[in-house]
């Protein structure tokens, strides 16, 4: 980190956008909230209208097919749009033009003339909030299942500033999720240009007896689950991979090759998820290094809008800590069998 | 604004180049029959739409240019040679060769980005929100380029429609959008599934100018393109353009004869009274434009130069089968 200026997650991503569009005229943003008046979902946002005017940071109706598919036709057509979806939730309304018209398109057509769709799309999302299961719902793996989109996950504001720029250059289609509880986080976080490449992951915490690959807001509940561990004397090494896809499994498993178990964390349904891709990667270059079973913490109920009922079903620092206990104490049935 | 017919074709704008029009329609009709003989012959690929008799759309996209974007259907091919895309490389993508439009990935899904044909979406509807943004491209860049999204009155009643209608206007896009009205959604009557006759009534709620054309009235469609062309360049916004005639063929190849939602009598008389071909031809003879030699040697030329283009596509090779991993991001991992 060259300066120790601080700034919110959300502030990060805003700075990245303002300056791609300053470097670039083809940027520009569309969305249902994205005006002078979205300070308190976008701060800054408004300096950026101001500055950039209405054509370039464009509200949009309620129209998230619409937002969606026009963003491809521009990207086609040479621009560099960001879809701003408000919610991961309501993009997932827009499904066929993320996953087809973005993630398809270009293979559909035989990348004809050098055809590329270099689009962002903003997938604010959270699976904690109390608005019910449709809102409060975080379809990553959704679109990791699709072939052709690339999958951020920052957790800290100089990651999202950094992804964020590395997404509106990139000359493929970027969802970009930004988790709910992140986005009033400080950090310090570059000034100036700031790219960080897809497909580096960072290890949030350095252990030796588990691996805990973490998804966005997880990382946070995964370091706090580290330090309560720590007084039992279990050291677990907590990974953030920042991007799905390209998902740095390198890194993943270089840590299971130190620590031998490994337990994934998200908050999408565990089911076809994010941990049972991850788990069988892992298994399909390290199976000899894993010690235990890979176990997932992640939720297999919806999102229930009760705070009682939220814990029951969400991920939550207690879990990711019994989980660890369970990987690390694991026993083959054969011998429980025998004792 | 109230929606209107067409403008009596006595007042065709002369630089209207009514006989390049002519050419296309002809060329068109001649892909489709020589597409047809080659996917008897067994080497096509992918299935057909027929849309024969329908080609008085041409007029409109035969008076785009260079910088302009042009969506087409399942269905209304005629974009693809209207906009000047090689025929063999339509002919080749249609049989899997490496020469195609998409090197074989896409079969009927064609892009020649060189001529602002973006490609189809699979999905109907799909394509009203693309052009949409491509038509905010045109304005955000500033330039006078216009785009023109077709689709079918089936597809029309879906929800995209309105979305993408209602932002063209607000934001005032150089957007055309046309309406291929031919009274047959897929193997359904198009009043059972629309409450009332007219698509393009829907422009009403937007405030958009609308008109609605017999597409047999080549003259009649392409003053109304011209009109909605110089109203979109010059920043007037989107017009919606219906063209209204009868499907003379089945939905699909296979699809068995004599279904009953067709209506046969109609369709016959449409045949014979409602060609755009004919049509256009008579009018041509009539002005003195051409000679009926003249309108002779267009169709045995254009049957020529797509038999040569099959030929040609014929020659292409199927692709290496490591075209199977390009032309997508696919990760690290996939």
């Amino acid at each position: 980190m060259t300066e120790e200026r601080k700034l919110s997650y959300k502030q990060a991503v805003i700075e990245a956008i303002g300056q791609e569009m300053d470097r670039d005229e083809t940027v520009f943003m569309m969305g249902q909230t994205v005006t002078e008046w979205d300070d308190h979902f976008n701060p800054g946002i408004s300096g950026l209208v101001h500055k950039f005017g209405v054509t370039r940071i464009r509200p949009t109706a309620l129209v998230e097919h619409l937002e969606a598919g026009a963003g491809v036709g521009a990207a086609l057509a040479g621009m560099r749009p960001i879809v701003d979806l408000f919610s991961a939730a309501f993009g997932s309304v827009a499904y066929d033009e993320i996953f087809a018209k973005a993630g398809l398109w270009t293979y559909e057509h035989g990348g004809n003339g050098g055809m590329s769709v270099p689009i962002v799309f903003r997938m604010p999302y959270t699976s904690y909030g109390t608005s019910g299961a449709e809102h409060c719902r975080s379809p990553l793996a959704q679109y990791m299942h699709g072939i052709g989109l690339a999958i951020a996950v920052p957790t800290t504001p100089a990651d999202a500033k950094g992804l964020m720029t590395a997404a509106i250059r990139a000359d493929f289609p970027v969802a970009f999720f930004e988790p709910g509880p992140l986005a009033q986080v400080v950090g310090p976080v570059p000034a100036g240009e700031y790219i960080l490449p897809f497909g580096s992951a960072r290890i949030a915490r350095e252990g030796s007896d588990c691996t805990v690959v973490a998804v966005g807001y997880q990382v946070a509940l995964a370091l706090e689950a580290a330090a309560e561990l720590e007084r039992d004397g279990i050291e677990i090494e907590v990974i953030d991979p920042r991007t799905l896809v390209p998902l740095d499994i390198e890194a993943i498993t270089r840590s299971v090759l130190k620590t031998g178990h490994l337990v994934e964390v998200d908050e999408d349904f565990a089911r076809c998820g994010i941990g049972a891709e991850v788990a069988f990667q892992v298994q399909e270059r390290v199976f000899g290094a894993l010690q235990a079973p890979v176990v997932r913490v992640a939720p297999r109920y919806p999102s229930p809008s009760s705070p009682v009922l939220n814990r029951e079903v969400m991920p939550t620092a207690e879990k990711i800590a019994d989980a660890v206990r369970n990987v690390i104490n694991y026993r083959p049935q054969a011998l429980l069998v025998e004792s | 604004m109230a929606n209107r017919t067409a403008a009596p074709t006595s007042d065709i704008s002369a630089d209207i180049d009514l006989e390049r029009i002519y050419r296309d329609m002809v060329r068109c009709r001649a892909f489709e029959e020589t597409f047809l003989e080659t996917l008897k012959e067994g080497y096509v690929n992918v299935g057909w739409h027929p849309c024969v008799g329908e080609e008085g759309l041409c007029a409109i996209y035969s008076q785009l240019r260079d910088g302009d974007y042009c969506g087409y259907t399942h269905r209304i091919f005629y974009p693809w040679l209207c906009r000047g895309i090689d025929p063999a490389s339509l002919f080749a993508e249609a049989c899997g060769r490496i020469g195609g439009t998409a090197k074989g990935k896409g079969g009927t899904h064609v892009a020649d980005m060189s001529k602002g044909i973006i490609g189809r979406s699979g999905m109907q509807g799909g394509h009203f929100p693309l052009f949409v943004g491509t038509a905010m491209a045109s304005q955000l860049r500033g330039d006078d380029s216009v785009s023109v999204v077709t689709a079918g009155e089936g597809c029309s009643t879906i929800g995209l429609l309105h979305e993408a209608a209602n932002h063209a206007a607000v934001w005032k896009l150089p957007v055309i959008f046309v309406c291929d009205n031919n009274q047959y959604m897929q193997c359904v009557g198009t009043d059972l599934i629309w409450a009332q006759p007219d698509v393009s009534r829907l422009a009403l709620a937007y405030d958009m100018p609308s008109v609605i054309v017999p597409g047999d009235d080549v003259v009649a469609v392409a003053s109304a393109a011209r009109e909605a062309i110089d109203r979109a360049r010059q920043g007037g916004g989107p017009t919606f353009i219906e063209v209204k005639m009868i499907r003379w063929g089945p939905h699909y190849l296979n699809e068995p004869d004599g279904l009953s939602y067709r209506d046969y009598d109609r369709i016959e008389v449409a045949r014979k009274e409602a060609d755009p071909i004919t049509n256009l031809g008579a009018h041509l003879l009539e002005v003195g434009n051409l000679t009926q030699d003249e309108l002779d040697s267009t169709y045995d030329q254009a049957r020529e130069e797509m038999q040569a283009a099959v030929v040609t596509a014929l020659a292409s090779p199927a692709p290496d089968v490591s075209e199977a991993y390009t032309d997508i991001f696919a990760g690290w991992d996939v």
